[in-house]
């Protein structure tokens, strides 16, 4: 649960109580789901809605309670959820009257059998739970762990925008009289409405404030701005929008009452009313630029760490001269909104102005990581190919979340399962058996010590992946079924496309593109050691089997010596071949067979991501010693990076290496790289970047590193041995200076 | 130090070859820093450049004390010592012979061997990953002093035909040398250091006669040379040095311009690395805003050819 960003939050869990008493009726007096969900959503908005604030020239903070409705985890939870640890702390440490406490005690005992997670999860078929029994990832050693959530839907704003909510009602009137005609069921119609109406009174619940606000305001330029919000805020329940300010306040509200975490191609949908607003003098370029800064900071408000996209550029758009006009107030706006979100993305090609690339490098040498960057001359051809879709659709590509690729309100591709291939080379060595929790936790396959040949080691391993990579499929395929049959998630369905038309509920065979990811993490690592079990084990005869499963089994503790043998095996990074070569057959084999999944759990894909976020040290936790001499719970490569400290051949190397794997088969993987502010702030090395993507890079997310970096390597060199600072026309390698030399640069690094 | 820098089997003693380097020379460059030098700088920032010989070197913030490497030693040269925090790991510099047993067993990275043996062909094929990257930019040549391994750079030059190739020289080496290597070398990065004679032997261990011919045989010949200036508080900073400085980049249409390299103390941590002495002590970096009142010191004996080194 998140931590909403709110000047003054809820303290109590009256709303939770409501919420639950809400619930219990409708599911009484209603059977369809829509109904369900639409008296659920009454129960809870206006209710969570939080107070415009100061700094806010848009409406719509929200702090989503204990108990409620969402999407996925961010969101409170997935469908129907209950926040159970809070609830239960709540209970133990808040005073309230007999009946306050009572039903605290009801909802929680309610909510243990009802909560959509723990439903769902309870009636997960036998053949599933076998293979992946749990989803406590974060506490026990798994090789392929369920995620129960429904990740990042993009709707289509555009839409929404240019018909305005009275668009929108207008398609559900027309498919609904069609749906009558025919005889199909009408009542998800009559829920879009209810939803709409619903959107309408939380436009009047805002307008009131701002209009309060208004008056209460201490300066001038305040109550202007807040009486024309209140304006806005009327006009938009009448009309579509007509100005920025309408069209921006519309999008946002929307995905509140939706619970959208990802904000779609903001330069395509926002574009062209920010060049009329300009254009007609409607707005100043600092009044736009204000909004846009609101806005951001209303997607930091969510706390939704790994969301929270706002997306630019690229191929694909319908008005490319505005929404590159708007690229350059949005890219000033992620550049002056210095918090954490919105992941603010750059999707480029060839073609993409100079300003937009040159203020996106202004933006990432402050420090900010953003503009995560795509490229998509790379990346469309690459979907075409992944997806087996035509370039038009291939143009609509987004990345979701961690960077997961979906197309815009078209495909839904939700993450639902993560594979540790590194914990899976764990058992395959040992034949399947765990030696963390001293059990079988695969089939078993023919341990290391008793293959005659690495291809037949590999073999193995590769029946043990594609033991577990066919049962996520499986996986996702029932988690679609088991909360679209429960959740028609009314709002988002109906800005997807066909939906309306169709009137099913995204999940339930309103999707047009319905298909899956699964999370892969320890590839790197896995390549670094199964070139360290090639050339050790099986050529040199350094090392026999049951030496170097000994000094697994035993962390290396009195085995130096095979560990470093180990370690000064070829490493992915450093542009070897000879491990290059290993990863890059790993990569091919785990993006085929996860493709090849699709067919037999009929969604239109199933595609592996490699990714960035921090499962790559929560997963290690729970891996032992590795054969690349990684030790014990450490963190395992993040995403297509080299393993920490592996990477000894330069950073040319380095790009060579990861350029090596194809993006033609996969539905995202992550690249980092990291500079000293001197170093990026140099043309060469920015000339370096363009290179690195005209020869075929995909993805770059670019740190360049502030003070907190800086300390961080003081204290843990050995995660920081690839950062390069600049001294006195010198490039050199941070943690190897004196103390005090790294203490000046640290002094004189502030951003 | 008058050993033979190249071994008689024609291989070259390289201790670093780094990649994308900004800043020796147009465009993006690799650089190839060889080992063995024939002065002795008090301010050298690569102290384990100057031995003609491989050597030890101990980073001790990696160090875990896990002491396998004391087991491995076969001179006595990494012990354990008894101290009030426990059994602690030191290195006795003075019996190491560079073997290198300690690196086969130091999983910490905390113990490697600075000096590793090239061919010329095992060169060339080191700069191979970097072939794409430095098209628009080229090769760098540095050290210690490349030019102490000259038999080398003539077999290994030739190889590069085609690639920008920058010599970084202290210029002490026999003039006929540079006549030979000229043709294989597009811009020299040319320290200058000391201007009078006796100091300069005093901080860097020669006179520089030999030096100024060097540099004047360079720019007569019309070749591209970049003069780099290390200038350190109150070492080397008189301002007769730097008049003399301002009168070079003048006489001398040859060279593009001066570069003001301002005093940094890096040198310090890795001397101590490598069991080294690093005279300068304590002595303070110099701030940013030193650089810029050499450059106008400089400038005001009358030369607009010179700045400051990022």
């Amino acid at each position: 649960m998140n931590n909403w960003k709110v000047k003054e939050p809820r303290q109590d869990l009256r709303f939770e109580i409501e919420f639950t008493k809400a619930y219990r009726d409708a599911v009484a007096a209603h059977q369809h789901p829509a109904e369900i969900e639409l008296a659920c959503l009454r129960a809870q908005y206006p209710a969570i809605l939080m107070p415009i604030q100061e700094e806010d020239v848009l409406a719509g903070r929200i702090q989503m309670g204990l108990v409620g409705m969402g999407i996925q985890g961010q969101t409170g939870g997935t469908g129907y959820y209950i926040d159970e640890p809070r609830v239960t702390e709540a209970l133990e440490t808040q005073s309230g009257s007999a009946k306050y406490r009572e039903d605290l005690h009801d909802l929680l005992t309610f909510w243990k059998g009802h909560c959509t997670y723990n439903v769902v999860l309870e009636e997960t078929p036998a053949e599933i739970r076998r293979v992946i029994p749990t989803e406590q990832w974060k506490t026990q050693p798994v090789p392929a762990s369920p995620i129960i959530r429904m990740a990042g839907a993009y709707v289509d704003y555009d839409r929404l925008l240019r018909g305005g909510i009275c668009g929108l009602e207008e398609e559900v009137r027309t498919a609904r009289a069609a749906a009558q005609r025919e005889g199909r069921d009408v009542v998800i119609y009559d829920c879009m409405l209810g939803a709409l109406d619903l959107l309408r009174d939380c436009c009047r619940y805002y307008r009131d404030q701002a209009q309060q606000l208004s008056r209460e305001a201490k300066t001038p330029r305040r109550a202007k701005e807040m009486s024309d919000l209140a304006k806005a805020l009327e006009q938009i329940t009448l009309r579509p929008p007509e100005s920025l300010l309408e069209a921006m306040q519309l999008a946002w509200l929307y995905s509140m009452l939706a619970q959208l975490i990802e904000f779609g191609r903001m330069d395509e949908y926002l574009g062209d009313f920010y060049c009329h607003d300009i254009d007609c003098g409607v707005i100043t370029e600092a009044e736009a630029l204000k909004m846009v800064q609101s806005f951001y900071r209303l997607v930091d408000h969510l706390d939704c760490e790994t969301d929270g996209r706002v997306i630019v550029g690229g191929y694909g758009r319908r008005n490319p001269e505005n929404a590159d006009r708007f690229c350059l107030v949005a890219i000033e706006a992620c550049r002056t909104v210095r918090e954490i979100l919105p992941q603010f993305t750059l999707r480029f090609h060839a073609g993409t102005p100079k300003e937009i690339w040159e203020a996106s490098m202004r933006c990432i040498g402050e420090g900010r990581t953003y503009p995560l960057l795509y490229n998509d001359d790379v990346l469309v051809p690459g979907v075409m190919e992944a997806f087996h879709v035509e370039r038009a659709l291939a143009e609509r590509y987004m990345p979701l979340g961690c960077g997961e690729i979906e197309f815009d309100h078209y495909s839904f591709g939700s993450p639902n399962g993560s594979v540790n291939t590194l914990k899976i080379l764990e058992l395959a060595i040992r034949g399947g058996y765990d030696p963390i929790a001293h059990k079988y936790l695969s089939i078993p396959t023919t341990p290391l010590v008793e293959c005659e040949t690495y291809e037949q080691f590999v073999e193995n391993y590769k029946t043990q992946l594609h033991y577990f990579i066919s049962t996520q499929a499986k996986y996702e395929k029932y988690l679609y079924e088991a909360i679209g049959s429960r959740h028609p998630f009314l709002l988002v369905s109906m800005l997807y496309d066909g939906v309306i038309e169709k009137g099913r509920g995204l999940l339930d065979g309103g999707c047009a593109y319905l298909a899956g990811t699964m999370e892969l993490y320890g590839n790197v690592n896995v390549a670094n050691s199964l070139a360290a079990i090639k050339r050790c084990v099986f050529e040199t005869g350094q090392l026999t089997k049951q030496e170097l499963v000994a000094a697994l089994d035993d962390n290396f503790y009195r085995h130096d010596r095979v560990r470093k043998l180990l370690m000064d095996c070829p490493k992915y990074g450093n542009d070897d071949d000879y491990v290059d070569g290993i990863f890059v057959r790993l990569h091919n084999y785990l993006c085929a067979t996860t493709a090849a999944q699709a067919e037999k759990v009929e969604l239109k894909s199933y595609l592996s991501v490699t990714i960035n976020n921090k499962q790559n040290t929560t997963l290690g936790r729970w891996v032992g010693a590795t054969p690349d001499g990684r030790k014990a719970g450490t963190p395992m490569a993040n995403a297509n990076n080299p393993a920490a400290g592996t990477d000894h051949n330069g950073l040319t190397a380095m790009l060579n290496s990861i350029l090596k794997p194809s993006h033609a088969n996969h539905a995202g993987m992550v690249q980092n790289m990291r500079f000293t502010r001197e170093t990026w702030n140099d043309p060469k090395i920015q000339q370096l970047l363009r290179e690195y993507f005209q020869r075929g890079g995909a993805h770059a997310m670019i740190t360049v590193v502030g003070r907190d970096d800086l300390k961080n390597a003081m204290e843990r060199p050995e995660e920081y041995k690839d950062l390069i600072v600049r001294l006195g026309g010198l490039s050199l390698r941070y943690v190897e200076l004196n103390k005090d030399v790294q203490q000046e640069i640290y002094d004189r690094t502030t951003y | 130090m008058t050993a033979p820098l190249t071994d008689r089997s024609g291989r070259a003693l390289v201790f670093n070859i780094q990649r994308a380097c900004i800043h020796d020379g147009p465009g993006l460059r690799t650089t190839i820093f060889f080992k063995g030098c024939p002065l002795r700088c008090i301010w050298c920032h690569n102290p384990e450049s100057r031995a003609p010989v491989p050597q030890l070197s101990f980073q001790a913030d990696f160090c875990s004390g896990c002491l396998a490497c004391v087991a491995a030693c076969p001179n006595g040269a990494q012990r354990a010592v008894r101290t009030e925090q426990g059994v602690m790991h030191t290195v006795d510099f003075a019996r190491c012979t560079a073997c290198g047993a300690c690196t086969e067993v130091c999983c910490y990275d905390a113990l490697s061997i600075s000096g590793t043996w090239y061919t010329p062909q095992e060169l060339v094929q080191a700069l191979e990953p970097d072939r794409a990257w430095i098209r628009d930019g080229g090769v760098t040549l540095s050290g210690g002093e490349p030019m102490a391994q000259f038999d080398f750079l003539m077999a290994f030059l030739p190889e590069l035909k085609g690639t920008h190739v920058a010599l970084e020289t202290c210029g002490y080496a026999p003039t006929e040398h540079y006549a030979r290597i000229d043709p294989y070398v597009d811009l020299y990065l040319f320290d200058y250091k000391v201007s009078d004679p006796e100091k300069h032997r005093t901080l860097c261990g020669t006179d520089n006669r030999l030096i100024l011919e060097n540099l004047d045989f360079l720019c007569r010949r019309g070749a591209k040379v970049i003069l780099r200036l290390p200038l350190i508080p109150g070492v080397n900073d008189d301002e007769g040095h730097l008049r003399t400085v301002a009168e070079l980049i003048e006489r001398y249409p040859a060279i593009i311009r001066g570069e003001i390299l301002p005093y940094h103390s890096f040198g310090k941590g890795k001397a101590a690395a490598h069991g080294l002495d690093y005279p300068l002590g304590d002595l303070p970096d110099a701030d940013k805003g030193k650089g810029e009142e050499y450059r106008q010191r400089i400038a005001r004996w009358g030369t607009d050819r010179i700045i400051v080194a990022q």
